[in-house]
């Protein structure tokens, strides 16, 4: 009876824990039993944690409300802005005979020139391998749902050790050509 | 209930653990409408019956998978949105009924210095290529090796098994760069329709690409059509900006040798200067001249448009600098005025020895609002007879 007790005291915890999760932005967030959801107020008064909920009423938490990862997007893409390998990026590169010129800028926007056309769009790193030196990035995405990206186009590029050479991995798989692109500044 | 609640919480967490190695899924996708009216066979220009029009709709997902594999899937679809009923009596491409077909599906995976692509797939070598300028791009069923261990090179090795290359314009079909997928049938069939009547067991294609010489990439490719034809294509193109700033130079040379005895083989050559400005003008003149032949030779052998990467290939009218003993020239200026408009004149002569020369004058506008980019295209065509041509494209990405 004593396990059991402490079994179900244990379980309700966990189960209450699970109701109220914080996201990464700050806000708090109810699971209802009912499938729906709802974005509530989180106070501290007196050392006590408390939801303001919408119906106007109030709960005290028994616990620290966990923090939740925003499935595959925020958390990876932060950290993959913040690597030194993609904050390398940042300049102008250049094909040796300058048919191509990739400009980076470090508020999210370059500039493409390709066959003597320039045009502008932006860019976001998605991800970065720091082992094999790789960054994906995000050209030109003109929305996103969830975990997908919609528009523009994923740029696997190849940074080496120098720091200055880059290979546009993408345009290798699509043309057949390795484009290999120089930092000019 | 909250025990059940945990449950599902457990699963979905399973879920996404699951997909846990596909990353950088992106959708991508493009609405086309396109239109073209002629004056030409005493037609009148936006007249129905010398008009074509068609809408077009492409959507593909790719991704990152696991183990460092890269994969896309596409689908094309093609309609004629009943255009057909009061303002245009010829589709671009396909067929005149509605149809959709999978124009890409392949896997991609990177070991070390080797790249291995396989599946249906987009093609760029100078004589088996996708056409990009239709309402509908062919594409290949192939395997694709390429190989980056010497510097500065690129080796290619590619096996086509087939494709879905039209057979070049024919009435009631203006481009013909795909096959008719109507009805559900299958448009992928033998390499190349150009080339059909032989018969096919697919296609071979070797190929280097070298930046290893200061200022030029050079390029040699070798292609067999089981069976039927061997070809080969050399391209050297060096960009002197140490001497001049944008001043480019460039030559071709290519041959296409037919197995048919009765057959003569083919052979071109072409060579081209270019000077390209930092505020976006830029100027290239090109001359070509090719041997006496039956089938002439530096043309796609993808489809059978006529299409080619010769320098003076005109901007429209595919398959006449390439014919057999035709001198051409070009001579083409453009402007790209950056976040504005692009603009482009293009003039392209062909000489032939036998049958009627033709002369070509386009000038291009084009111009993006946001995802949607627009062109306007005026053609002017002289051979039996003087014909003018405009051209509507507009075509939305997301």
């Amino acid at each position: 009876m004593r396990k059991k007790i402490v079994f179900l005291a244990l379980l309700s915890i966990f189960a209450f824990a699970s109701e109220f999760v914080k996201l990464e932005d700050g806000r708090v967030i109810m699971l209802k039993d009912d499938g729906r959801y709802e974005e509530v107020t989180l106070i501290n008064k007196g050392g006590r944690e408390i939801v303001l909920k919408g119906d106007g009423t109030w709960e005290e938490l028994s616990q620290e409300v966990p923090v939740v990862e925003t499935v595959g997007v925020n958390s990876a893409q932060k950290r993959a802005a913040s690597s030194k390998l993609a904050k390398s990026l940042i300049g102008r590169w250049e094909s040796e005979n300058g048919a191509f010129v990739y400009e980076f800028h470090p508020d999210g926007k370059m500039r493409i020139k390709s066959k003597n056309r320039w045009r502008s769009t932006t860019y976001r790193v998605d991800d970065v391998n720091e082992e094999r030196r790789n960054i994906v990035l995000n050209v030109g995405e003109s929305s996103r749902l969830g975990f997908l990206s919609i528009g523009g186009e994923h740029k696997t590029l190849h940074i080496e050790e120098d720091n200055r050479t880059m290979h546009d991995e993408s345009y290798r798989v699509k043309y057949l050509r390795d484009l290999v692109l120089k930092k000019v500044r | 209930m909250k025990f059940a609640k945990l449950s599902l919480a457990a699963v979905m967490a399973m879920g996404v653990s699951a997909f846990a190695d596909v990353q950088n899924i992106k959708v991508t996708g493009d609405a086309k409408l396109f239109y073209s009216t002629t004056d030409a066979n005493n037609g009148d220009l936006f007249d129905q019956k010398s008009s074509a029009g068609q809408a077009a709709l492409d959507v593909a997902v790719s991704a990152d998978l696991a183990d460092g594999v890269a994969g896309k899937i596409g689908v094309t679809m093609l309609n004629t949105l009943g255009l057909e009923n009061n303002l245009v009596s010829q589709v671009w491409d396909g067929g005149l009924s509605n149809q959709w077909w999978v124009s890409e599906a392949w896997l991609a995976k990177k070991i070390a210095n080797t790249t291995v692509k396989v599946g249906r797939q987009t093609l760029d070598t100078p004589l088996a290529f996708t056409e990009t300028w239709s309402i509908a791009q062919n594409t290949f069923d192939a395997a694709v090796v390429l190989n980056n261990d010497i510097p500065n090179t690129t080796l290619v090795a590619a096996w086509v098994g087939r494709g879905n290359g039209g057979a070049g314009a024919k009435y009631p079909i203006l481009a013909g760069v795909v096959r008719d997928a109507s009805n559900g049938q299958d448009p992928f069939a033998t390499y190349s329709p150009a080339l059909s009547t032989y018969g096919q067991d697919g296609a071979y294609a070797f190929g280097a690409v070298t930046t290893a010489i200061p200022m030029t990439t050079a390029q040699g490719w070798y292609y067999n059509v089981e069976d039927v034809a061997t070809a080969y294509w050399l391209q050297a193109d060096v960009a002197l900006k140490n001497e001049l700033k944008g001043l480019t130079l460039g030559a071709q040379y290519a041959t296409l040798d037919l197995k048919n005895a009765a057959y003569d083989d083919g052979s071109i050559w072409a060579v081209k200067v270019g000077y390209a400005m930092d505020n976006g003008l830029s100027f290239a003149g090109a001359y070509s001249s090719s041997d006496k032949s039956t089938l002439g030779a530096g043309w796609n052998t993808a489809t059978g448009t006529g299409a080619s990467k010769i320098y003076t290939e005109a901007w429209w009218a595919y398959g006449e600098v390439t014919q057999s003993d035709t001198d051409s020239f070009t001579l083409e200026a453009e402007y790209n005025m950056e976040d504005v408009a692009d603009f482009a004149a293009y003039y392209t002569n062909a000489d032939h020895a036998t049958g009627d020369d033709m002369t070509e004058i386009t000038v291009t506008a084009s111009k993006s609002f946001g995802s949607l980019e627009t062109t306007l295209a005026y053609i002017n065509t002289d051979k039996k007879e003087n014909d003018n041509m405009v051209q509507v494209y507009l075509t939305y990405n997301f």
